[in-house]
């Protein structure tokens, strides 16, 4: 399609401005309000107590939530790629559903689940706490980035076949021989991309996060969390930009991360 | 089962279902993979008893019963548990309390809001993530590159995040004068900040992969610009701007991080959907919490079933084409 100077002109000042509009400009006046009363402020922001357990609950999160989806995850691309059974369209289907479903479904599912008065109810009247405890938001941040590590392996096992997996067990290798030596080296920049990809919903999820956290400062609450109680329960709305702040620059270095291994993977 | 059994069994791959991915993952798409028939050398084939039972540890595991036993297991207790519960607690009190519930003024209200505001948002992402997509592949600029990674921000920004970004600049004190909280306005704003990827990016490859000697035959052939772009470029951009603005709608239906600082959650007004769940959930009303979830899982999937058979339907007719 041939377009005149003009127009390409304008299609530009508007796609550009657009963007201005609705990313640029706010995100510039997020840190000029940030960084104009200084440095040492945003750093005394986001050092105190409440913000310093609030950054460990969200490492804890994430420290847990990985190796978890790491390894189902691995063994679900594993069974969907490589297995034939009954049904496999059906956990492909599953697999997806975290995407379709809201976050604060996502949390009032849970609490239907593992609440006072759920099905498994019968665990939190026993005196292990679910919803409202750290395992409650470590079930929710799970059931958000469960896709990630699954969809971003499958390809890539489907891509590498078994060829060499076959070849591995003809020489005598075992399994695990098999899976360390030859699979996991094959699979390993769709498995990190799928990981980048789950620290930074898990850092960042707020909705499925707030249903089943009893919120309470300096022990349940995570990053996203202080952003928001900061801005809605203490009326600290520097406290709220600090955090929102420091929440950002981590996903500035994850969006850094996402291009370079985007770049690395398909340099394969 | 044998391991030779295992092998035969091994056909070529079934096709992966279209998932409602972000797109920019999505591109991973396993397309021209090779069937792998049975001809495949048989690995353990000459193998002994022994060197079979080994194998079936580890890899070979997952293809047995109980690797997919396992698997089946942690997809269920995680995600599908959950939500069976959420059903069956949604009817609780039979169809006519899930009926009374979802009916509920306030119920409706934040229905029809979500519903509205998200379609207004679907539009505007259709119409401007083309626009966007276009100037990013057709159009050369300085500073194209950086412009093009920023374009992923809202996937990598938490929502949260998003949600006080734009407070800072359409909230109170706003710097420009524009006060968008509290309003129908400002829930469009947020949730166009966070789906801006999702039609951008379903659109930009099919813009790349396009064959713009037809372009320019019809342009030789006297057709105008508007005319070339009418007849020749929509229609190949049309499934995917399709996709990327239902999976755009399908995300803003259920938004809750972005929206809830600047929505001001006015019953009516602005409160969508999920603000009214997680106001029933505060008021101890799970019935009610439970019945709009459903229904608002329900719009979801309808959305994305649609999906599925246009963009299969539309498949079908290019296979056809060709």
């Amino acid at each position: 399609m041939r377009v005149s100077r003009g127009t390409r002109l304008s299609l530009r000042v508007v796609a550009l401005g657009y963007l201005f509009v609705l990313l640029a400009v706010p995100i510039g006046v997020i840190l000029w309000r940030t960084f104009e009363p200084g440095l040492s402020e945003f750093i005394a922001s986001i050092s105190t107590p409440a913000a310093r357990s609030a950054l460990n609950l969200s490492l804890l999160i994430v420290a847990i939530t990985v190796p978890v989806n790491v390894v189902f995850g691995v063994a679900t691309a594993l069974a969907l790629v490589r297995g034939r059974f009954r049904g496999r369209g059906l956990l492909q289907a599953v697999v997806d559903l975290p995407f379709a479903v809201s976050p604060i479904v996502v949390g009032v599912s849970l609490i239907m689940l593992w609440g006072a008065g759920g099905w498994f109810g019968a665990l939190d009247r026993a005196g292990f706490q679910v919803i409202f405890g750290i395992p409650g938001m470590v079930l929710a941040t799970i059931f958000v980035t469960l896709p990630f590590v699954v969809r971003e392996v499958e390809p890539v096992l489907h891509e590498i076949g078994q060829e060499q997996e076959q070849a591995a067990s003809t020489l005598g290798a075992n399994g695990w021989q098999t899976f360390w030596r030859i699979t996991l080296p094959a699979i390993r920049w769709g498995l990190t991309y799928g990981v980048v990809l789950t620290v930074a919903r898990a850092l960042g999820e707020f909705g499925a996060v707030i249903m089943v956290s009893s919120g309470f400062p300096g022990v349940s609450q995570t990053l996203t969390l202080l952003v928001h109680s900061r801005y809605i329960d203490d009326h600290n709305t520097y406290g709220a930009y600090a955090a929102a702040t420091l929440l950002m620059g981590i996903a500035l270095v994850v969006l850094l991360l996402m291009t370079l291994l985007d770049r690395k993977r398909s340099d394969r | 089962m044998t391991s030779d059994t295992d092998q035969q069994r091994r056909g070529p791959h079934p096709e992966t279902d279209a998932a409602p991915l972000p797109p920019r993952s999505g591109a991973t798409a396993p397309d021209g993979i090779r069937p792998r028939g049975d001809d495949a050398p048989h690995g353990a084939g000459s193998g002994g008893a022994a060197r079979r039972t080994r194998h079936g540890k580890g890899l070979r595991g997952l293809r047995r019963p109980l690797g997919i036993g396992i698997v089946t297991l942690w997809l269920s207790v995680i995600v599908l548990l959950p939500l069976a519960a959420l059903t069956v607690a949604a009817f609780d009190e039979g169809l006519a309390g899930f009926w009374e519930a979802v009916t509920a003024p306030a119920a409706l209200a934040s229905l029809w809001v979500t519903v509205l505001v998200s379609a207004v948002v679907a539009l505007i992402n259709a119409v401007l993530g083309t626009l966007v997509a276009w100037v990013l592949v057709r159009d050369e600029f300085r500073g194209k590159r950086f412009v093009n990674a920023v374009i992923d921000l809202p996937f990598a920004l938490p929502t949260i995040v998003a949600s006080i970004v734009l407070l800072s600049l359409y909230g109170p004190n706003s710097p420009i004068g524009v006060e968008l909280n509290a309003t129908r306005w400002g829930l469009v704003v947020a949730l166009l900040f966070v789906t801006l990827p999702f039609v951008v990016r379903s659109v930009q490859p099919v813009l790349i992969e396009a064959d713009r000697e037809v372009e320019e035959a019809a342009a030789s052939l006297g057709a105008t610009t508007w005319t070339t772009f009418r007849r020749i470029v929509l229609p190949t951009l049309a499934p995917a701007i399709l996709s990327g603005t239902g999976l755009a709608f399908a995300r803003a239906i259920g938004e809750y991080g972005s929206v809830v600082l600047i929505g001001g959650n006015i019953p009516r007004e602005t409160q969508v959907a999920s603000q009214y769940i997680q106001q029933q959930i505060e008021i101890d009303r799970p019935l009610n919490a439970a019945a709009v979830s459903v229904a608002l899982l329900a719009i979801a999937f309808v959305t994305l079933l649609l999906l599925r058979v246009v963009s299969s339907r539309s498949q079908r007719r290019e296979e056809r084409d060709a």
